[in-house]
């Protein structure tokens, strides 16, 4: 059997105040467009089976042009490939707050998706001697979560889910940025089951050999920036969604091409640099990108550069690379304040932390003394006493 | 208390060119018939230029004794005899007979200058002489008394009690206890108990608050310490002569892990009546890594294995992990860990390259692999995949309570694992000044098989080195018993600054460590009876010999008589049990209703789970962490979608 | 074949012997023969004491003394002895054991005082100590002087022992002996006391001669000969008297363990001759070793002379070195 493992389509998504010439928001047709050659590759594939692990709306009431949209996509899946069961769950995303907001997603089971928005349900699949228990978001934030275990009966288990396994979590991305159900490894039991499919991470992740997030199909998250590094660092081929043979959990990665691409450009270091300097480096790192910036998603990061050297940027120039990028953020991070101590100091002068930190470094210890704890410590009291100082003179 | 002095002398120093009193050993003779024996402590004063009072006073202890009559030879009494012994008994006169003792000096007073005993008379000793000759005054009486009542010394028809200093058997100025006697006269057990019943009364206020811990390492010795034991008129007049009431331990807190199943406990104390108060010892994976050293050096000192054991819990556990082979991995249980091993196996084979992974050689890591699934296998109810869902109740130990750890049924690499986790917990504890007391008495049987004084280097052995040098600086104090302290590492003996005998064995007592004790003193030793020991204390000059009363604890064999263990239940009736000690409300066939088809493993980490969280509704917090079923539904029959019209408007 | 001899007298009917006589060592005053009257025979006879039944006191008071000297000063060539004797009576009751019923000791300084310089005699005067005069004709000659003053210190010595027996002997319980160290027929008391009985052990004066010293003197060990009663000679009283074998001499001297009993002269003293034989023969037991006259020294003697030499003044003695107890094994 194989299936098609979806995840985080999050139709509707908008940013950045570019339009379609039709007058749309440019990004919100970009995921859509994602979703759409998503579509065109799985009617290549023909998976048995396919399920959608959440956030298939980027929000609880989506654009009507979102709406229709995933109706057009979904009824050319069911008439493309008839045999092929489609379940989707509701993510935290499209998931309303109050029950009587009801939910959009149930529009769909007209076009026989197997839709699950509140409760969990395990659904048989006699023809492909498969069990899909489906676990929407809602079910995972109710007091007594449904137990994430297969059932005796069905060859095949599958559980497809939303919510986010603590440990994979990006340090950078804290908590309540998710609002997803949160999970642990033994929640999932993926030893048990012969696939988990994941929504709710949108970098492409395996938690197990046989339980995967397969991550979003467009960068539909605020913090693009940090899924660029993450891929970047994992060498993650992109978004797009997975292919699982079934028994064995083969999984084949789909890249599904971007609209657009992502260009975080190579920072500049404005330390002693004048404007003109500056804008000069500016210039450069734009000419050099590849591909050009025109169309893009750019990024350019510009640290220690005072408020007056920024006032005096060319910013003229800096529009222009506006104009000619879908959006070019020039990031201009001003110098780190650091405390002076001593006067006359040759060099750079330390701050009082760093002098601390160096004298412990090199301090003789006993030998079973942890040196960086007790660095850490150090600085920490030195800390607290400079806090309580400040405290006291304010 | 003025003690009226017996004015009779027993008998006189005396001192011969071939057996001269020195100042630190005389000899005395007594009548034929007297009350003193072996272990007595005598009184001598030097007659001084009026009738008694003047010179110096020396205390002894009576090492050894001697009798002798004139015969020139034995073969005189035969010759007498005419070679018949039943003649011998005939002889109209008795030849004279002497009774010679050889003393060993306590203490002399003054002190200064030291100088051979005089020969002057000899008495038996009163209370306050016993305190004297033990220099007991520096520290039972003053403002801040330090005497812990060790046992009653015993002969001449006195009993006098006799104190340890409590700066001296817990630190800091020395510490360390250590007992060595014959298995089976339960003399150490019953040592330790009554001991630590006499600390917990008598450890002074000043010093502050102290508790045990002890590791239970065979049958149910130490099960039964808060159930009161027969006392007969004798014991508990000992008890009121030293100041210690006569009563169970009040605090006890039992813990020990579960038997495979992971749901019974493994212990002794499993009587309907008493298993409620046992607290399970569940350790997870990333506590036995961090022991793991334990495992490895029982048969070899392998740097290597310690080396990757260090890398596996620094860099793999809990981390995402690439194993070079394209593989990544989170490693947090041991099934995890196997994954990783068989990767890093197969990875290997398939690749070809070289028996080193990552700078570490297949054998290291097979042994590794071994070691740690031997301690996942063998102490399957100790250690789970679902990390530390109970332990002991580390930063919360309470003032006079004893914890007991039973481990007495559990694979002796699980012991190891407990033994060294614990006493390395206690001490991190003591050492930030959170444990919850201020000391900390370590109990540990079976010295000769944990710091043996031979065999290959164990991290136990290491460890109770470590704790017998420098535990005394935190107030972690080792109490150690074994059978044959010559055969204990010298370290952990030499080290402690108390030791007491039981019984001892004649083989034992022959080899060198014991060549400063009498033949006598050691004919007393190979036949002491129950309930006496010999003390040796740094107050003490000389070993004493005292004399204390049963525990008031119920004794192991009594009670497992008195309270049968429970036949193993069944894993529903354990869970049973288990949410019931939680939640007295809980009936059993909600519960069993609850894990019907449930698998174990989900069953007992949703228990864990409970007992680690202790929540006010147990069985609604079980519930929640088993999750609800689920039911199957079969999808049902779709028609297939036919075509539609086109959407009028694309909506993009 | 030096010793080929030897062997040939022995063959012929010598009974061997191993006996370096005292007299070797310089003295020789054996007294001559006085003679003795049959009592229980009319010629002396052997009788075996094994069959007898050994008398069993209830309680036996032993006494014996002991005298000490050393010169301890001249005055001019007259030697000052300081002399030392004592006299004990130890018990043995039902229980076996010795214990000391009655003692006394004196100190004397034996010398001739008018051959002393007037501080001299004035010292003495003044410590207190009794004086034993010497002879004026023993005092001229300091050796003869000195074995002078031996004879007087034997002398207080006998007198301090009689002394002591005749109090020892009032209070003699009914089913009570004594056994004195030496002859009874010094003493009008002793002798005429039928509870008392005099052991002695060497043999200074004979009373046979021809076959009946033969008979006497290779008494077999475990006999006694008859009962005689030796001629008196100056004050001795009338005396019954026996010689009785405690070890078999054969292989040591005529005299080895060879005892005269002596005790009260009447008949009933002949009635029991063997079974006061057969009680000292008990006394073998224990030995008195290490004392070189064990073989016929009985213990009791041997311990009341230990008890005396025990509570002797130290400096008296020549050789301080007197280990009480001895612990030889």
């Amino acid at each position: 059997m194989k299936l098609a493992h979806l995840a985080d389509l999050h139709l509707g998504f908008r940013q950045y105040d570019r339009q379609t010439p039709r007058g749309g928001n440019q990004r919100e047709a970009d995921v859509a467009e994602a979703f759409r050659r998503t579509v065109d590759d799985l009617l290549v594939q023909r998976p048995d089976l396919i399920v959608v692990a959440g956030d298939v709306f980027h929000s609880v009431r989506p654009t009507n042009p979102a709406i229709l949209f995933l109706f057009q996509q979904l009824h050319r899946l069911r008439a493309g490939l008839t045999d092929a069961p489609i379940v989707v769950i509701a993510g935290n995303h499209d998931t309303p707050r109050s029950a009587e907001t009801g939910t959009i997603l149930k529009l769909y089971e007209a076009l026989g998706v197997h839709v699950v928005a509140d409760q969990a349900r395990r659904i048989s699949f006699p023809q492909l001697d498969c069990a899909v228990l489906a676990v929407p978001h809602q079910a995972l934030m109710q007091a007594e979560r449904p137990a994430l275990r297969p059932e005796r009966g069905a060859a095949h288990n599958i559980l497809v889910l939303h919510g986010v396994l603590e440990d994979i979590i990006d340090p950078e991305w804290s908590v309540s940025d998710y609002g997803s159900a949160r999970l642990t490894r033994a929640d999932l039991a993926a030893a048990q089951w012969d696939y988990v499919a994941l929504g709710g991470y949108h970098v492409l992740h395996d938690v197990a050999a046989n339980a995967w997030y397969a991550g979003s199909l467009e960068y539909v998250n605020p913090r693009a920036w940090v899924q660029v590094r993450e891929e970047a660092s994992r060498n993650v081929p992109g978004k797009g969604y997975l292919l699982v043979d079934v028994p064995g959990a083969h999984t084949t990665f789909r890249p599904v091409a971007g609209a657009r691409k992502h260009l975080d450009l190579p920072p500049i270091h404005g330390a002693g640099l004048t404007a003109r300097q500056l804008d000069e480096q500016i210039a450069q790192r734009v000419a050099g990108s590849k591909p050009a910036i025109d169309d893009q998603v750019v990024r350019l990061i510009v640290y220690d550069v005072a408020a007056a050297t920024a006032r005096d940027l060319d910013h003229p120039a800096i529009r222009q690379y506006k104009a000619r990028a879908l959006n070019f953020h020039l990031d201009v991070r001003r110098p780190e304040p650091q405390r002076v101590v001593g006067v006359g100091a040759p060099g750079r002068r330390q701050t009082l932390p760093d002098t601390l930190r160096e004298f412990l470094g090199r301090r003789p210890l006993d030998a079973d003394l942890d040196r960086d704890e007790f660095v850490r410590l150090g600085v920490e009291y030195l800390d607290r006493v400079g806090g309580e100082g400040a405290e006291a003179s304010a | 208390m003025i003690q009226t002095r017996d004015p009779e002398p027993i008998g006189r120093v005396v001192a011969t060119e071939l057996k001269p009193a020195t100042p630190h050993q005389f000899h005395f003779w007594t009548a034929n018939e007297t009350t003193i024996g072996i272990g007595a402590i005598v009184r001598v004063e030097e007659p001084g230029p009026g009738k008694r009072e003047g010179g110096r006073v020396v205390y002894g202890v009576v090492t050894d004794g001697f009798a002798y009559s004139d015969l020139a030879t034995p073969l005189h009494d035969v010759v007498s005899a005419e070679g018949d012994p039943a003649r011998a008994a005939e002889s109209p006169s008795v030849r004279q007979e002497i009774r010679l003792w050889t003393a060993a000096v306590l203490r002399q007073q003054p002190e200064e200058p030291l100088q051979p005993v005089p020969l002057g008379a000899v008495y038996v000793a009163s209370d306050a002489d016993v305190a004297q000759a033990l220099r007991m005054d520096a520290y039972v009486s003053g403002a801040q008394p330090s005497g812990i009542p060790v046992g009653l010394y015993t002969a001449a028809g006195l009993e006098a009690p006799v104190y340890l200093d409590a700066d001296f058997l817990l630190g800091p100025e020395a510490a360390h206890l250590n007992i060595s006697g014959v298995s089976g006269l339960a003399t150490k057990t019953s040592a330790v108990e009554f001991l630590l019943a006499s600390i917990f009364e008598h450890f002074p206020a000043h010093k502050g608050r102290v508790a045990a811990l002890c590791f239970n390492v065979k049958g149910p010795d130490l099960c039964f310490l808060d159930r009161p034991g027969t006392l007969d008129d004798a014991d508990r007049r000992r008890y009121e002569r030293l100041g210690i009431v006569p009563q169970p331990f009040q605090r006890v807190r039992y813990y020990a892990p579960f038997k495979a199943d992971g749901v019974n406990l493994n212990t002794l104390r499993t009587h309907p009546d008493l298993v409620g108060d046992v607290e399970p010892l569940v350790w997870g994976l990333s506590e036995v890594l961090d022991f793991a050293e334990v495992l490895l050096n029982r048969d070899d000192i392998d740097a290597k294995a310690d080396a990757f054991i260090d890398f596996l819990s620094d860099r793999v556990l809990n981390k995402e992990f690439d194993d070079g082979f394209g593989g990544g991995h989170r490693v947090q249980t041991f099934a995890d860990l196997d994954g990783l091993f068989r990767a890093i196996f197969d990875g290997l084979e398939l690749s070809g390259r070289s028996d080193m992974w990552r700078t570490h050689h297949i054998a290291t890591i097979r042994k590794v692999r071994n070691r740690l699934s031997n301690i996942s296998t063998r102490c399957k109810g100790l250690v789970t995949d679902d990390g530390p869902s109970s332990d002991l109740p580390w930063g919360g130990f309470e003032d006079r309570t004893v914890y007991v750890v039973d481990v007495a049924n559990v694979d002796p690499l699980g012991q190891d694992l407990v033994f060294a986790r614990v006493v390395s917990k206690l001490r991190e504890h003591l050492e930030r000044r959170d444990l919850g007391v201020e000391a900390v008495v370590v109990f540990v049987d079976e010295l000769n098989k944990y710091a043996p004084g031979d065999g290959p280097e164990t991290y136990v052995r290491k460890m109770l080195l470590d704790i017998s040098e420098r535990g005394r600086y935190l107030g972690l104090v080792l109490f150690a018993a074994e059978q044959f302290r010559s055969q204990v590492h010298r370290r952990v003996v030499g080290n402690a600054g108390t030791t007491l005998f039981g019984r001892m064995d004649a083989d034992e007592l022959a080899t060198p460590g014991y060549h400063v004790l009498s033949p006598a003193v050691k004919i007393k030793l190979a036949t002491l009876p129950i309930g006496e020991l010999m003390v040796r204390h740094p107050h003490f000059t000389q070993p004493i010999f005292v004399r204390f009363p049963r525990p008031a604890v119920l004794r192991g064999r009594d009670g497992v008589e008195r309270f049968p263990p429970a036949a193993d239940l069944s894993f529903e009736d354990a869970v049973v049990r288990q949410l019931a000690r939680l939640d007295r409300r809980i009936r059993p066939n909600q519960v069993k209703d609850l894990i019907a088809e449930r698998r174990p493993d989900d069953v007992r980490r949703a228990l864990a789970a409970v007992r680690r969280t202790r929540p006010d509704d147990a069985l609604a917090y079980f519930r929640r962490m088993l999750g609800a079923r689920v039911a199957p539904a079969t999808a049902p029959a779709r028609e297939a979608v036919p075509p539609l019209n086109p959407i009028s408007e694309e909506p993009y | 074949m030096p010793s080929s001899w030897v062997d040939a007298i022995l063959a012929a009917g010598a009974v061997p012997a191993s006996y370096v006589p005292d007299a070797s060592a310089g003295r020789t005053d054996l007294e001559g023969f006085t003679g003795a009257d049959g009592v229980e025979d009319d010629e002396l006879r052997t009788y075996c004491v094994a069959d007898a039944r050994p008398l069993a006191p209830g309680a036996v008071a032993f006494l014996d003394g002991i005298e000490q000297w050393r010169v301890v000063g001249y005055g001019g060539v007259t030697p000052i002895v300081r002399g030392y004797v004592a006299a004990a009576v130890r018990r043995r009751g039902p229980d076996r054991r010795l214990r000391t019923a009655g003692e006394v000791s004196r100190e004397l300084a034996i010398t001739r005082l008018d051959a002393l310089a007037e501080p001299l005699r004035r010292a003495l005067a003044e410590s207190g100590v009794a004086v034993v005069e010497l002879a004026e004709e023993d005092a001229g000659q300091p050796t003869r002087a000195i074995q002078a003053a031996r004879r007087e210190l034997e002398r207080a010595r006998l007198a301090e022992e009689r002394g002591l027996a005749e109090r020892c002997l009032a209070e003699l319980g009914p089913d009570e002996w004594l056994v004195v160290d030496g002859v009874l027929s010094d003493s009008a008391a002793l002798s005429a006391h039928r509870r008392a009985i005099g052991v002695i052990k060497s043999h200074g004066a004979q009373y046979f001669e021809g076959a009946e010293l033969e008979r006497a003197l290779t008494l077999p060990a475990g006999h006694r000969t008859s009962v005689f009663q030796p001629r008196s000679r100056g004050a001795r009283r009338a005396i019954y008297s026996w010689y009785l074998r405690l070890w078999p001499w054969e292989g040591n001297d005529l005299l080895y363990g060879l005892l005269r009993v002596e005790a009260h002269a009447d008949a009933a003293t002949v009635a029991r001759a063997s079974a006061l034989s057969a009680w000292l023969m008990r006394e073998r037991s224990p030995l008195s070793t290490p004392d070189a006259r064990w073989d016929r020294l009985l213990y009791p003697i041997h311990d009341v002379e230990t008890y005396l030499r025990s509570r002797a003044p130290r400096d008296v003695l020549s050789h301080p070195a007197s280990r009480l107890p001895r612990t030889g094994s």
